[in-house]
C-alpha cells in the first residue's frame, strides 16, 4: 500500500466518522418545546389573544411553532418552512380520499388558509366563520338562490356539510354519495306518495338532480326554476314510454324528431338552413344543450354562455382564452351574438348575408376606417374573395391591439399591398 | 485501430439512425402544384366544400356556395375540360365520391341527402336506404366509396356508418364507438379499411375490412392538432386530417402515429382557410376543397 492510499483509507474514514459524532451530540441550540413558545410569543405577544379563543391548533397549543414556521429565514412568506397546502397535508393527509372524484379547489390549490385559520378560532374545525357563511363567500349564487328560494331544502338549512364534503370526496359533486343514494336517504321510492309524485315512473334510480335543485328553488317540487312544459303538466307520457313499460324511459322517437312534435316550427326553420349545427341532427339531438325535463338557465338550457359550447368546442374556448385580446363578445362567453346555434345560411354558422353585415350590427365601419370593403373590394391576394373586417382583424381574439393580425400597420398593409414592402 | 474501427462504426450507426429519422419526418410532404378559382366562364367559386378524385386524373368538385359542381382533368400539372355542372335537385353540394364507373355521390347540404349523379353529372336519383334498420330517418354526414363500389354513409342521426351495395342495397351498419364524441367524417383505403374521425374526441378509429364495430387507431390527436379536426383521408398507408377552424392538413401513418404537417393556414397560394374536404388520386396528386378561400388548391405528394 502506498502512502497515497494510506492518506485517502484515513480520510475517508474521518469522514464516515464525523455525521456520527455530531449526531450523537445534543444541539445546544435547540429550544425546549414550551420554551420555544415562550420565545416566539416574548416578541409575538398579540398573539395570546388567539390562544385564548375556544379552538386551537393542536401545534400551537403545544407550542411547535417551528413545526410549520422556520424561526431564522424562509423562502415563503411569513417565515413559513414550506407552501401552506404542502405543510398543512404534512400532518392532515387523510382529508382528501386517496381516490377522489372531487377535490374542492382551494383544498387542490393548496390555499386551506382561504378557509381555516391556522393558529386558532371561534369556530370549530379552526374555520374562519361559521357554518355556511364560509361557503356562500365563494359560492355567491348558491348563497344567493338559496336565500332567495320560495321552496327551501331542509338538509341546506343544516349546513352544506349534511351532504357535501369540504375537501374532498370519492363521489362527484363532492357530495358524500352519489345522487341518486344520497336522496333516497330521505326520500323514499317505495312509498306511494314518491310513486304518484312521478307518475308511477321507476325514478328511484335516476338523477334527481336532472329536474330538482337540490338547494331549493322557486318552483313547487323544487324543480330546478325553468321546466319544461310537459314536466310542469306531469305529462311525462308525452315523450317516455308507459311507466309500465319494459323500458320505461325510452323516448317515444330519437333526437330531434321527438321535440318535433312540439317545436315543429323550430325544428323545421333549423333543418331548412343551408348550414346544420350538427349537434341538432345526433342521436342526442336537441338534448346536447337543452335539458329536457329542468334547467337552472333560460330555454332550458344546460349551461349558460361559453361553458355549453365548450363541451364540443373546448380547442376554440382555450385558444381565445389564452389570448391577450379578445372580441368582446368572446369575453363575456356570448358565443351567440355572432353564431346561430341551430343552423344558418352561411359557413361558420353565420346567419347574415355577408360577414360584413355581421360585423356591422355592432360596429360602424366607416367611423374608424375608410379602406375599401364589401362586395367591389377584391382582396389582392385571391380574385375570388372580397376585403371584408376578418381581413384585417381576427374573429375571436388575436395577438394584437384591435385584434388585428399583425403587430405593425406595416406588416399588415404589406400583407396585400406588396409593393410597398421593404 | 481496432478502437477508431468501433468508432466508425459507431458514428456510421448514428447517421444512419439520423438518416430514418429525417425519412420519416419528411414524408407526407405537399407540395402546391395549382390553385382552380374559376369556371369556364371567368365565375368564381364560392366556398367549395367537397372534392373527389377519380381515375385518369378526373376531379369533380362541389362548388357549394354556387349550388353546383365543377368537373376537370388534373394531367401534367395541367386543368383541362373544365364545365360547370348544376345537377337537379342538388343544392349547396358538400362532400363528394366518385365510383369506379365515374358516377358521382353527392351530400345535399341543404336537405341533408345523397343524390346519385351518373358520369356525365345528370341526376340519377336519391339514395333511398330501403332497408336500413330503425329509424328509417337517416342525416348522412360523410361519405366513402370502396374497391367494390360499395358506398359507406355516415349517418350522424344514428351514429353509425351504413355500408350500401353498388347496387343501392343496405348490406350492414357499423355503430360509431360507444364512447366517441362526434363522428364527422369517415375514408376508406384501398385495402377496404374504414377510417372514422371523431371530432370532439380527437381521435380516429379504424374497422378492418368486413369488421363489424370500429376499434381505436392510435391516441388522442390533441397534441398534432391546433384546431379540432373536421375531416379525413386516407391514401397507401397515409392519414390526412384537416383541421376544423384552421387551415392545416396533419398527416398520420397507418398506426395513428404523427408525421407531418404538410400545409398551413393563410390566404395565399399553397396555404389553405378552412379546408373541407381532400383527396388523393392514383398519381398522388391532392385536391383540396379550400373552403374559406373559395378555391381548389392541387398539390403534389411527396412520400
Amino acid at each position: 500500500m502506498g502512502p497515497r492510499l494510506t492518506i485517502a483509507c484515513v480520510a475517508g474514514a474521518v469522514l464516515l466518522g464525523v455525521p456520527a459524532t455530531v449526531g450523537t451530540q445534543q444541539n445546544p441550540y435547540r429550544l425546549k418545546e414550551p420554551d420555544q413558545k415562550k420565545a416566539c410569543l416574548s416578541c409575538h405577544e398579540d398573539f395570546g389573544r388567539k390562544l385564548a379563543k375556544p379552538f386551537v391548533h393542536t401545534a400551537v397549543q403545544s407550542g411547535e411553532c417551528s413545526g410549520c414556521h422556520d424561526p431564522h429565514a424562509s423562502s415563503h412568506g411569513k417565515l413559513l418552512s414550506g407552501g401552506i397546502g404542502q405543510l398543512c397535508l404534512g400532518c392532515h393527509a387523510q382529508i382528501v380520499p386517496e381516490h377522489a372524484k372531487s377535490v374542492h379547489k382551494v383544498v387542490a390549490d393548496g390555499e386551506c388558509q382561504k378557509c381555516h385559520d391556522p393558529h386558532a378560532s371561534d369556530n370549530a374545525s379552526l374555520l374562519l366563520t361559521k357554518g355556511d357563511v364560509l361557503c356562500f363567500g365563494c359560492h355567491k349564487d348558491v348563497g344567493e338562490a338559496v336565500g332567495s328560494a320560495k321552496f327551501k331544502h331542509d338538509p341546506v338549512s343544516r349546513g352544506c356539510q349534511t351532504c357535501h364534503a369540504p375537501h374532498g370526496s370519492d363521489k362527484s359533486g363532492l357530495l358524500r354519495q352519489d345522487v341518486p343514494a344520497l336522496c333516497v336517504r330521505c326520500h323514499k321510492p317505495g312509498t306511494q306518495a314518491f310513486r304518484t309524485r312521478h307518475m308511477n315512473y321507476p325514478v328511484a334510480a335516476a338523477d334527481c338532480t336532472s329536474c330538482h335543485d337540490p338547494h331549493g328553488s322557486n318552483q313547487p317540487a323544487m324543480l330546478l326554476n325553468v321546466v319544461h312544459a310537459p314536466i310542469a303538466t306531469r305529462s311525462c307520457a308525452a315523450c317516455h314510454a308507459a311507466p309500465n313499460s319494459s323500458a320505461p324511459f325510452a323516448t317515444k322517437r330519437a333526437g330531434f324528431e321527438l321535440c318535433q312534435d312540439c317545436h315543429e316550427d323550430t325544428v323545421k326553420a333549423t333543418m331548412a338552413k343551408e348550414r346544420l349545427h350538427w349537434a341538432v341532427a345526433d342521436k342526442r339531438g336537441c338534448v346536447n344543450c337543452h335539458s329536457p325535463h329542468a334547467a337552472r338557465h333560460d330555454k332550458l338550457l344546460v349551461k349558460s354562455g361559453a361553458g355549453l359550447c365548450q363541451g364540443c368546442h373546448a380547442d376554440t374556448l382555450a385558444r381565445m382564452n389564452a389570448a391577450p385580446v379578445k372580441h368582446e363578445p368572446v369575453a363575456g362567453g356570448a358565443c351567440t351574438a355572432c353564431h346561430a346555434v341551430h343552423g344558418s345560411r352561411g359557413a361558420n354558422l353565420v346567419d347574415q348575408p355577408s360577414l360584413n353585415a355581421l360585423c356591422g350590427t355592432c360596429h360602424d365601419y366607416q367611423t374608424h376606417s375608410s379602406h375599401p370593403l364589401g362586395d367591389k373590394a377584391v382582396d389582392p391576394r385571391n380574385r375570388n374573395l372580397r376585403v371584408d373586417c376578418l381581413s384585417c382583424h381576427t374573429s375571436h381574439a388575436g395577438e394584437y391591439k384591435w385584434m388585428l393580425r399583425a403587430a405593425t400597420n406595416i406588416e399588415l398593409c404589406t400583407r396585400c399591398h406588396k409593393q410597398y414592402a421593404r | 485501430m481496432k478502437r477508431i474501427c468501433c468508432a466508425a462504426v459507431a458514428a456510421a450507426s448514428l447517421l444512419l439512425v439520423g438518416h430514418l429519422r429525417v425519412t420519416a419526418a419528411g414524408a407526407a410532404r405537399f407540395r402546391h402544384l395549382a390553385s382552380i378559382y374559376f369556371d369556364d366562364r371567368g365565375v368564381g367559386l364560392s366556398l367549395p366544400e367537397g372534392v373527389a378524385c377519380g381515375g385518369d386524373g378526373l376531379v369533380v368538385a362541389g362548388d357549394t356556395g354556387n349550388d353546383r359542381l365543377l368537373r376537370f382533368t388534373f394531367r401534367d400539372k395541367t386543368v383541362s375540360g373544365l364545365t360547370a355542372i348544376k345537377p337537379a335537385g342538388l343544392s349547396a353540394p358538400g362532400g363528394l365520391q366518385l365510383n369506379s364507373k365515374g358516377e358521382i355521390y353527392a351530400l345535399d347540404g341543404r336537405q341533408r341527402r345523397v343524390v346519385r349523379l351518373d358520369a356525365a353529372g345528370t341526376t340519377a336519383g336519391v339514395l333511398a336506404f330501403d332497408g336500413v334498420p330503425p329509424p328509417a330517418t337517416v342525416i348522412p354526414k360523410a361519405m366513402a366509396i370502396d374497391a367494390s363500389d360499395a358506398l359507406y354513409v355516415l349517418d350522424v342521426f344514428s351514429a353509425r356508418v351504413l355500408v350500401i351495395d353498388g347496387e343501392g342495397k343496405f348490406r350492414r351498419a357499423l355503430p360509431v364507438p360507444e364512447g366517441a364524441g362526434f363522428g364527422t367524417d369517415i375514408a376508406i383505403d384501398q385495402a377496404g379499411a374504414l377510417v372514422l374521425l371523431d371530432s370532439v374526441g380527437r381521435r380516429l378509429y379504424a374497422a378492418a375490412k368486413g369488421a363489424a364495430a370500429f376499434s381505436s387507431l392510435g391516441g388522442d390527436l390533441s397534441g398534432w392538432l391546433a384546431s379540432s379536426p373536421a375531416h379525413v383521408a386516407v391514401s397507401k398507408g397515409l392519414i390526412f386530417v384537416l383541421e376544423g377552424s384552421g387551415g392545416s392538413i396533419v398527416g398520420f401513418g397507418r398506426d395513428g402515429s404523427f408525421l407531418s404537417r404538410p400545409v398551413v393556414m393563410g390566404r395565399e397560394e399553397g396555404a389553405l382557410n378552412r379546408p373541407s374536404q381532400i383527396c388523393v388520386n392514383d398519381r398522388d396528386e391532392v385536391f383540396v376543397a379550400d373552403r374559406d378561400n373559395s378555391r381548389i388548391q392541387v398539390f403534389q405528394l411527396l412520400r
